[in-house]
């Protein structure tokens, strides 16, 4: 067990240092809060389009299980809510895209 | 937004790319509606090809798309069917014609999938305005209380103007973002054998899916528009 945490720890020390090399190098940059922003808005959009689908999944599946005949009619409309909230992460990436090269 | 090289580049200064892809999608449509009809015109139509036939096909995709106008929208049906299955088969064809490496789809330039999204809520408000009337739509965007009329119907027009972005910017970047993971991952040497298999499997069901999606909205907006009439 002690071993696994040394190695652990090796394992990151040794990936995280050429990170901390390029973190110096690129505060130097003038515009470095677009390319902060440009990762936020791909994140976060990625982070709100999880839960909504995890929560719509999860509505869909609770119904089947408690209604197994219905299934083909609660899948539906699940997909169609899936590629609804899909759209609203694909507009954080959009942004993301714009904001990319600019800095 | 920064696309991989299509096999289009050779002619982009005379013609730009979107109006070629959308040129040889239209080819690809054409094709598949002449080989269709050619096998109309045997039987008359009334009895149906044997097997697994591209006329079976779209005949089951047409019966879908039919039977999901006819509970939207109502006896008027009929008017906006070849709006819809046009939008319907076209985005599909031309979402499954950018996955192929070297071809791109039109549907991956906002162009053409800017056009299409002013076609459907154009149509869509064309179809408010005559089926309500000019007035009684209006007082309608305007809302129930009389003072806060002014911010209601900026909010509504706003909300409409909406839908024609979220539409275009939906379909662009589904598929944009398909293929652009595809030619990403064909990039890095050693997961090029093996991932890119996911993502194509991916973005066949999307393409499906967002061509579904944008003709089953065009159909939702037109009945939210039809059916208003308090």
């Amino acid at each position: 067990m002690r071993v696994l945490w040394i190695f652990g720890f090796a394992l990151l020390a040794l990936t995280a240092a050429p990170d901390l090399a390029l973190a110096a190098e690129e505060a130097g940059s003038p515009s470095w809060g677009i390319a902060i922003g440009a990762g936020l808005a791909i994140g976060l959009a990625g982070l709100g389009c999880g839960i909504g689908q995890g929560l719509a999944a999860a509505g869909a599946v609770q119904g089947i299980a408690r209604n197994p005949g219905a299934a083909g009619q609660i899948q539906t409309p699940m997909i169609i809510g899936l590629a609804l909230i899909e759209s609203i992460a694909l507009y954080g990436f959009v942004i993301g895209f714009m904001l990319q090269g600019k800095f | 937004m920064a696309h991989p090289p299509t096999i289009f580049i050779i002619l982009e200064n005379l013609i730009p790319i979107a109006v070629q892809a959308l040129a040889a999608c239209s080819v690809l449509v054409l094709l598949l509606a002449w080989s269709v009809r050619r096998g109309l015109r045997e039987e008359d139509g009334i009895i149906p090809a044997q097997g697994f036939t591209l006329r079976n096909v779209l005949e089951l995709l047409l019966e879908a798309i039919v039977s999901l106008m006819r509970q939207t929208i109502g006896p008027t049906w009929p008017r906006y069917v070849p709006l819809v299955g046009t939008l319907g088969f076209f985005i599909l064809i031309s979402n499954l014609m950018g996955l192929i490496p070297g071809l791109g789809g039109p549907t991956s330039y906002v162009e053409t999938n800017l056009s299409w999204a002013v076609m459907a809520v154009a149509v869509s408000e064309y179809a408010a305005f005559k089926h309500q009337g000019a007035k009684a739509y209006l007082s309608h965007l305007a809302g129930p209380i009389w003072w806060l009329a002014p911010l209601m119907f900026v909010v509504e027009v706003i909300s409409h103007l909406a839908r024609l972005l979220s539409l275009t910017i939906r379909l662009t970047g589904n598929m944009f973002a398909d293929h652009t993971l595809v030619a990403v991952f064909l990039s890095f040497p050693v997961v090029a054998y093996f991932v890119p298999w996911v993502f194509m499997g991916l973005g066949v069901f999307v393409a499906f899916l967002q061509a579904f999606i944008f003709s089953f909205l065009t159909i939702i907006y037109i009945g939210l528009a039809l059916e208003d009439a308090h």
